[in-house]
């Protein structure tokens, strides 16, 4: 027999905080990707610190949308965001070692850990968003 | 379809469990292995990272391959209480292979691409190869990370609550579903760019 479950206080649409998420890894992989492309020389810096700058600008979107949501499952999303974000931690963490490891010095640096910081702060709200839009809050 | 799949998972989830998603054997063995990685970048072993990325790297397309092409078509063959075990099981042990594996295999990689001195070769034609490792590598983070492993969590949450939501159970399955071949057939193009470096 088919059910058909009570439907969801939460955000079960297309949501702007997913897109805002996805623009931000987007705008970091660009970011990350100009830097990457150029070494060993050291790549203009004003691609990247645009692309950045426009993470960022996403990335306080998408906190802001958040913070403002209503009857959304809190809990369940800092539930699955705190996993995720020591998952995230490793990957960055063994980034930054290897950037640092090689040598990487300066602006480049800078500008690579400004990615990795943005990362670690999307990645954990996208998968807890995924989750916690799903809940059934009363 | 995807409702009467719904209703069979809601049927057939198991009831609240409490187990954590990742064991923690598994949580232990990610450890030692990224402890083992870090010792071999600090050592400048080419050995040790020819081995990290070679293994790490045919764990993950393999991985990626069997679940694209052969574990996806198969599961979406079997009804839908089957399924649910299945996917239980399998995608807690994905957790714990998979992120290390990822983790291994770029990191020795980017070490052996500099070891190896592939950023400083004449860019066309082999820099060109590099440049498409690279687009390639960031196509599986983007599906991955947005696609895949939400989809993969999304069911795991639902499976463990006492009345699961079949029709998103039902959603999101064929979402890794398709996301996972998508990513098998970057893996299979990955192959072809590493088969071409390596023996350039």
């Amino acid at each position: 027999m088919v059910t058909t479950p009570p439907p969801y206080a939460g955000d079960t649409t297309r949501s702007p905080i997913v897109a805002c998420i996805v623009g931000t890894i987007i705008s970091c992989i660009l970011a990350a990707g100009i830097i990457i492309v150029y070494i060993p020389a050291e790549a203009p810096m004003w691609g990247p610190i645009m692309w950045v700058c426009i993470a960022a600008v996403l990335t306080a979107a998408t906190i802001v949308l958040i913070l403002r949501k209503k009857s959304f499952a809190r809990q369940r999303f800092f539930t699955v965001a705190q996993w995720v974000f020591l998952y995230i931690l490793v990957l960055s963490g063994m980034a930054e070692y290897v950037m640092v490891f090689d040598g990487m010095r300066g602006k480049t640096l800078v500008v690579m850990t400004i990615i990795l910081l943005l990362f670690l702060v999307n990645i954990p709200m996208l998968w807890g968003f995924s989750v916690a839009r799903h809940e059934r809050t009363s | 379809m995807g409702e009467l799949a719904g209703s069979q998972a809601t049927a057939a989830a198991p009831k609240t469990q409490a187990e954590p998603f990742v064991p923690l054997w598994g949580i232990a063995l990610d450890a030692a292995v990224l402890a083992a990685l870090i010792v071999t970048i600090a050592r400048n072993s080419v050995y040790g990272l020819d081995f990290f990325h070679v293994f790490a790297g045919a764990l993950w397309i393999s991985i990626d391959l069997l679940m694209g092409f052969i574990i996806g078509p198969t599961i979406r063959r079997l009804d839908v209480p089957a399924r649910m075990v299945f996917s239980k099981g399998l995608m807690t042990k994905m957790m714990v292979v998979v992120p290390t594996a990822v983790i291994c295999t770029l990191t020795s990689g980017w070490q052996l691409a500099r070891a190896d001195g592939l950023f400083t070769t004449p860019y066309p034609p082999q820099h060109g190869w590099v440049v498409a490792a690279l687009i390639v590598v960031a196509l599986l983070a983007i599906i991955a990370y947005v696609y895949l492993e939400p989809a993969n969590i999304v069911v795991l949450t639902e499976l463990r609550k006492p009345e699961p939501n079949g029709p998103l159970i039902g959603r999101m399955m064929q979402r890794f579903l398709y996301a996972a071949g998508i990513l098998g057939v970057l893996q299979l193009s990955m192959i072809v760019i590493m088969v071409r470096l390596a023996t350039w």
